[in-house]
């Protein structure tokens, strides 16, 4: 019987474990309409991570919208944080943001995406910042990234940093979570945002998030 | 000599009859040739705009086919005319609506339509038919050269966003075949990107651009109208260039083919 409560407990742990988010939102809430579509942002938020609990607040969010064909869509609500210590410099985030203790972008989708859509979106804007997306870390990355993305999901970037350079990325897709550690990865991720923009329009969220809306 | 006289002039007198005849005829076929082409031209015309074509625009596919038909059978310079047509409507169309326009205002539908119609009509246009555009109207400086420049800037938006991504973006599977398509949309662009007054390439349209209502609490909730102001980034190709061929490179197979045949090393080199 012991063996039995046992074996349920240790399940219901591990259950918890691959279910929950490294992420847990807090503080006060604000909710925006995006074309009748609702998205929830909130002032603050928890990362839990190897190197434990680390506070982290908005620096701003804002829409990417892309132009195809003349005609401006929108692809998803950024929201990005970063942990309580760091001050973002608006003129240059990158530099402001490498000694961050941790890190968050939440990208709500305004329409749905394939996974291949994200990838080649993403490896189009590391390229432009001459970060090399063949590298073992991202490649594995990408490897993982599959299926569609619904209109409605939610993709969670946390980055946080370990020994030396080496910094943890993980990955929250609405049914898989990817984790990869390498030299200076999640701050090469982070210059998809606040790095050299992709597109105008990038360039637009980019102020956003730095500050131009909190 | 009577006899041989008057066999004579009945030939002149009836080779002067089959001779016309056959100047009819001729005359006759032009007119019928002239006809059909006109026809093919207008139907095209015709199911390019109708309703059912122009419901969505963001892919416009619909007026794809027709707009692929029109290209084919228009000569440079009507292409170049219809082509103006749409453009003064939608820079010049304006607005019905005397308060404020919104996206509900039919006007505003149509000059997107017309807009479409632009692009589609200019990215099916064949390479040698665009390049007589060009030296017609910018090179000799022809009456619609103000026309030739944007007919380069929405070529080379819809090759860009419709035609070169729908094979390095959104296909599950790229081949060879995809790729010889992919290489010669790509040289296209290219060509524009690389014309020597690319900085007069440039598309200004008033209150154009519905802009969805973003944040609640930062602006009304209502949709208002921006100016479209578009240009071509002269290094934006090499981006396109480097996406292609981490495309194509991703599977093992085109990989292969593309590295180790001449024909794959010579499609590489368009991308270079």
């Amino acid at each position: 019987m012991k063996k039995m409560s046992l074996l349920v407990t240790c399940s219901f742990f591990l259950a918890q474990s691959l279910i929950a988010s490294v992420a847990e939102f807090k503080g006060a809430v604000k909710t925006v309409d995006i074309s009748g579509k609702a998205v929830k942002v909130y002032s603050n938020l928890t990362l839990t991570t190897a190197n434990g609990p680390t506070q982290l607040k908005l620096t701003g969010y804002g829409i990417r919208q892309k132009s195809v064909g003349f005609v401006k869509l929108n692809i998803y609500l950024a929201t990005s944080y970063i942990d309580e210590e760091t001050i973002l410099s608006p003129s240059n985030p990158i530099d402001s943001l490498k000694n961050a203790k941790g890190r968050v972008i939440v990208l709500d989708l305004l329409r749905t995406l394939t996974a291949a859509d994200i990838r080649t979106s993403f490896e189009e804007a590391l390229d432009i910042n001459a970060v090399d997306v063949n590298s073992k870390a991202i490649q594995s990355i990408f490897s993982k990234f599959t299926g569609d993305l619904k209109e409605g999901d939610r993709i969670l970037l946390a980055s946080y940093p370990g020994e030396r350079s080496l910094e943890t990325l993980v990955i929250e897709l609405p049914k898989t979570t990817i984790q990869e550690t390498a030299n200076l990865l999640g701050l090469d991720f982070w210059k998809i945002w606040f790095g050299e923009p992709v597109d105008a329009l990038m360039g637009e969220l980019k102020s956003k998030l730095t500050g131009g809306s909190k | 000599m009577k006899i041989f006289l008057s066999l004579l002039s009945l030939m002149v007198l009836s080779s002067c009859g089959i001779k016309d005849m056959a100047n009819e005829a001729r005359e006759n076929l032009r007119k019928t040739g002239n006809a059909v082409h006109l026809q093919v031209l207008t139907t095209a015309l015709q199911q390019m705009l109708s309703p059912v074509n122009t419901e969505s625009l963001t892919p416009p596919v619909r007026m794809f086919p027709f707009g692929d038909t029109f290209a084919r059978e228009g000569t440079p310079i009507e292409i170049l005319e219809v082509y103006h047509t749409f453009l003064l409507d939608v820079k010049l169309g304006g607005s019905t609506n005397k308060s404020r326009p919104t996206s509900r205002d039919l006007r505003l539908a149509s000059r997107k339509i017309s807009l479409a119609a632009a692009g589609v009509i200019s990215s099916f246009t064949s390479q040698d038919k665009f390049e007589s555009i060009l030296n017609s109207q910018i090179e000799l400086g022809g009456r619609y050269e103000d026309t030739a420049y944007i007919i380069c800037l929405t070529r080379y938006t819809y090759l860009r966003d419709f035609f070169l991504s729908s094979i390095i973006e959104k296909s599950d599977r790229v081949n060879l075949d995809s790729v010889k398509k992919a290489a010669e949309y790509f040289s296209q662009l290219k060509y524009i990107a690389n014309l020597s007054y690319l900085d007069r390439i440039v598309l200004h349209i008033p209150q154009f651009v519905v802009v969805e209502p973003a944040e609640t609490e930062v602006q009304p909730k209502e949709e208002v109208l921006e100016d479209l102001d578009i240009s071509i980034n002269p290094q934006e190709y090499k981006l396109i260039a480097r996406k292609a061929i981490r495309r194509f490179e991703r599977d093992e197979k085109l990989r292969d083919l593309l590295h180790n045949t001449a024909e794959g090393q010579a499609l590489l080199n368009v991308f270079q």
